[in-house]
């Protein structure tokens, strides 16, 4: 009956309110066209194949050959996801060999929001030595958008992605009582995810490692701006790793660079580790930035530090 | 995503204190109505096309209540975009006028509604400016009142408050009090008015390890901004 009347009044006085009615439907139009800064987070870089040792661009770390791995050990994978209706293939690297996954233990690696896997492949082989070349496997991907995986690089999918992933890891024959995860940067939300919702993700993993989390999406705006600003004003991404990190029961070990100006050690990583119940170690590196911490530490003493925490 | 629409974000996000100049300089007349529309925001430098300031814009009205006091509300496009209804309903006072020169003081309260989530802000801001006439031309058809033609110089201080002490997880809000420095110039005509402001942007807070690249006055410390903006008075 309201609705009639407001219709009514409109219809009657159309002509005086034109410019009122045509006022508000530009406001109606630019509302419905929504800008969002979702995209902002993730920054990926087209690739047609993946060059790795021979990627002449810019790479997370600069690593001496004492970290080479022979090509015996690297095996390019991918994995199904939909996205919109449509079949992708996931990307992937393992190193390692793909025959004795069932017997291996593995680390599940989730990388930053940067380029694709050849900006990241330094860390993949840095993590390959850990505890000696081949003690654990190391499986990295690239999410959708990033690299030569196809798609729209979103929450969603990069989450579809980690499940993927971890889908096949089982089918080789993984169990979670031997997968580790570990996350960097952004990678530190599908690591919390499936960390937060065991049972729901086809692995869980038995331990985790987190450097340079991110706290939350919200977070990251309010530290970009002055003003408290809500989160939902500029992104719908629902990252909220403070928060999941609550519902993570496993052991978690946590790296940051004292020096990270991009997700501070104050209102990012301490926030997570001071959320994380039961077991949980930190390694704070002072000088360390946001991608120098392994370099700051010594890499060596990185991969040394992350191997014995595995091996506890 | 290209370089301006990542810079156009942020500049929404880090300075959307700065996305507008100084409403009212100074009062309308009594019975004053004035529509009125301002472009600018922050200078950033834009790979591929300079140094510019960012197309911030918005619109209001405003009534001259008496000759001291005036009201106004402005709306700004910029956080339509968002979703975000962004309004401000603020008053021009002027408790001192002496001569050529006068003091206003204009308080306003800033409502940002998201549409989609409901999510709200109020963000209350004073500002105070003083403001010196150099230059009135009177013609004879409008002496003793509304002067054909007056130049004005106004510096002031415009302050945004942010009244909510704890942000997400719990953490301090260590930002209560955002100030920024305005210097401007204003042209007076009998029904339009034109004014161009710059703004020294948050002079007390570091612009380091911010994405973009804001040239300030002040080196490694706020932002510089640039606007204009035209007035129909009727």
């Amino acid at each position: 009956m309201v609705l009639s009347g407001l219709i009514l009044v409109f219809i009657t006085n159309f002509k005086k309110m034109k410019k009122l009615f045509f006022l508000a439907l530009i406001v109606l139009l630019v509302v419905s066209c929504r800008k969002r800064m979702d995209s902002f987070l993730f920054n990926p870089s087209p690739l047609e194949t993946y060059l790795l040792d021979a990627y002449q661009g810019e790479t997370s770390l600069d690593l001496s050959g004492q970290y080479a791995v022979p090509n015996s050990m690297i095996h390019r994978v991918e994995f199904p996801i939909i996205d919109n209706g449509e079949t992708i293939m996931i990307q992937g690297i393992y190193v390692g060999d793909t025959s004795s996954i069932a017997s291996d233990t593995v680390l599940l690696y989730c990388h930053g929001n940067k380029d694709h896997m050849d900006f990241y492949w330094p860390r993949q082989k840095l993590y390959a030595h850990m505890g000696g070349l081949g003690r654990y496997g190391v499986l990295m991907f690239d999410y959708p958008g990033y690299g030569a995986t196809k798609g729209s690089p979103t929450e969603e999918n990069m989450y579809a992605s980690t499940r993927s992933a971890l889908q096949w890891l089982k089918e080789k024959g993984l169990t979670s009582n031997r997968l580790m995860m570990m996350g960097f940067s952004l990678g530190s939300a599908p690591v919390c995810e499936v960390a937060g919702h065991e049972g729901e993700y086809p692995l869980a993993p038995s331990k985790i490692i987190l450097e340079a989390p991110f706290a939350s999406a919200e977070i990251l705006i309010q530290d970009g701006g002055l003003l408290s600003m809500p989160g939902s004003f500029l992104v719908d991404l629902k990252i909220d790793n403070a928060t999941e990190i609550k519902k993570v029961n496993v052991p978690l070990l946590w790296i940051h660079g004292e020096d990270d100006s991009f997700l501070t050690v104050a209102h990012h990583g301490q926030l997570v580790y001071d959320n994380k119940p039961g077991a949980k170690e930190k390694v704070l590196i002072p000088g360390g930035e946001h991608e120098t911490t392994p370099f700051v530490m010594g890499y060596q003493a990185y991969i040394d530090r992350i191997a014995a925490f595995i091996g506890q | 995503m290209n370089s301006f629409k990542i810079i156009l974000i942020l500049n929404v996000l880090i300075f959307s204190f700065g996305c507008a100049p100084t409403r009212y300089v100074k009062p309308l007349e009594r019975g004053e109505h004035s529509v009125n529309a301002h472009f600018g925001g922050p200078v950033s430098k834009v790979p591929g096309m300079g140094t510019i300031p960012l197309p911030f814009s918005s619109i209001g009205y405003g009534y001259g209540l008496s000759e001291d006091l005036t009201v106004s509300g402005n709306m700004y496009a910029t956080s339509l975009l968002f979703g975000v209804g962004q309004v401000d309903v603020s008053a021009c006072y002027q408790p001192w006028k002496k001569d050529r020169m006068g003091i206003t003081l204009s308080p306003a309260l800033n409502i940002l509604v998201d549409f989609y989530t409901g999510a709200n802000r109020l963000w209350p801001q004073l500002d105070a400016n003083y403001y010196f006439d150099y230059s009135i031309y009177r013609s004879r058809a409008v002496e003793g009142r509304n002067p054909k033609r007056i130049n004005t110089v106004y510096a002031g201080i415009s302050n945004w408050f942010d009244p909510y002490l704890t942000e997400s997880q719990g953490r301090k809000n260590e930002q209560f009090w955002i100030p920024s420095l305005q210097f401007g110039h204003q042209w007076e005509r009998r029904h339009w008015d034109y004014q161009l402001e710059m703004k020294i942007l948050a002079p007390i807070y570091s612009n380091e390890n911010i994405v973009v690249d804001y040239p300030s006055l002040l080196g490694n410390y706020g932002a510089l901004g640039a606007y204009f903006g035209v007035h129909y008075k009727f």
